[in-house]
């Protein structure tokens, strides 16, 4: 018997797995898995908390009048919107429908959409946490030492510390980010990578 | 196009989806995951398909688009116990099961997009055709079926 007619009679078996969902009523109800689908939701989650720390920084801007204080919770909210922004934009891109694109087009078109998310994910790593950290800073040492933010911040060794927060912070939460983007999403990475560039090669 | 017209497109085809995410899937909980995955995005597509194609062809598009996109486990390839492993439930016919299960093996033992290939060419589609699907040109799908089946000999013949 030739390879194709092993091939077809492959098709005349059945499973019971399958055929426990021939069912309309299961179908349409069926949870999807596709890795597009948690980042969609992971993106709404982002969005919702960062809705929340924005109405924060505006409590915390309103409600401390120090332009140290104000100046970090600016960019913090600049940086937030930005960030909430980007998410809104690649949650509109994304299209969970698995199209009827050629093989090729819909495994770029993840790996686009997985890879534009992780570099927003290490952006987000990089400026948002250690900015936050410094304001977290300024305005704990102020309510802390019971002193005026002038006063805390104005001896040179709380400068020195503070510097050296951010730069042990920024390297730190960019590393952190990245490592867990990779955790979630690097081996499904690689392999749409392995299978883009098999189609491409000869 | 009504529920009771996809229902009855698919239960006439569903031989393509147990086929191709037998290639796929590295273990019997995977394969039920990817069914589901499967069933779910064809639903999705339905009001997409004008019935301009085949709908087996269509079929076929969505099934390789669904699981090759899906984040899956590195498939373990063992000859002796893959088919036990992955379908419990299999019925087979028992006069040609060591064929039909070493074309299955040798054709897992390719490369993912290979996969595709090969069974789209064993189900009798055009080079043309499978350019189409796979997004490559015929040339290229000749030149990468010329190769694959030197491999699947290679390996039949080694189960001997």
């Amino acid at each position: 018997m030739k390879a194709d007619e092993h091939w077809k009679k492959i098709e005349s078996q059945h499973d019971d797995d399958l055929d426990a969902l021939m069912d309309m009523r299961k179908i349409s109800h069926l949870p999807s898995i596709d890795p597009l689908q948690k980042i969609k939701r992971n993106l709404i989650d982002n969005s919702i908390l960062a809705l929340l720390v924005v109405a924060i920084y505006i409590f915390i801007f309103i409600k401390f009048p120090l332009w140290q204080v104000r100046i970090c919770m600016g960019v913090m909210i600049i940086f937030t919107a930005g960030g909430f922004y980007s998410a809104m934009k690649l949650f509109s891109k994304i299209n969970r429908k698995v199209t009827t694109n050629s093989l090729l087009q819909e495994l770029e078109r993840h790996y686009n959409n997985i890879q534009t998310w992780m570099s927003m994910q290490q952006n987000i790593g990089l400026f948002l946490y250690p900015i936050g950290a410094s304001g977290g800073f300024m305005l704990g040492g102020y309510v802390g030492s019971g002193k005026s933010i002038n006063e805390f911040m104005g001896k040179p060794i709380v400068i020195v510390i503070l510097i050296i927060t951010i730069a042990i912070l920024m390297p730190i939460c960019a590393k952190i980010t990245k490592w867990l983007s990779k955790k979630l999403f690097g081996q499904y990475v690689a392999q749409l990578k392995n299978n883009i560039d098999a189609l491409k090669g000869e | 196009m009504s529920e009771a017209k996809f229902l009855e497109n698919i239960k006439a085809n569903q031989g393509i989806i147990y086929k191709l995410v037998g290639l796929y899937a590295a273990d019997d909980e995977e394969k039920k995951d990817l069914y589901q995955e499967v069933l779910l995005q064809t639903w999705k597509a339905w009001p997409s398909f004008r019935g301009d194609a085949k709908f087996s062809t269509w079929l076929y598009r969505i099934c390789l688009n669904t699981i090759l996109t899906q984040k899956r486990k590195k498939s373990p390839i063992d000859y002796t116990s893959e088919l036990e492993n992955l379908s419990p439930a299999i019925h087979t016919d028992l006069t040609s099961s060591s064929d039909i299960q070493g074309l299955r093996y040798a054709i897992r033992k390719l490369a993912e997009t290979d996969r595709a290939i090969v069974s789209m060419h064993l189900d009798g589609y055009e080079n043309a055709e499978i350019a189409e699907v796979i997004g490559i040109s015929p040339n290229h799908v000749a030149v990468k079926l010329h190769r694959i089946k030197h491999q699947l000999a290679n390996t039949i013949k080694q189960l001997g």
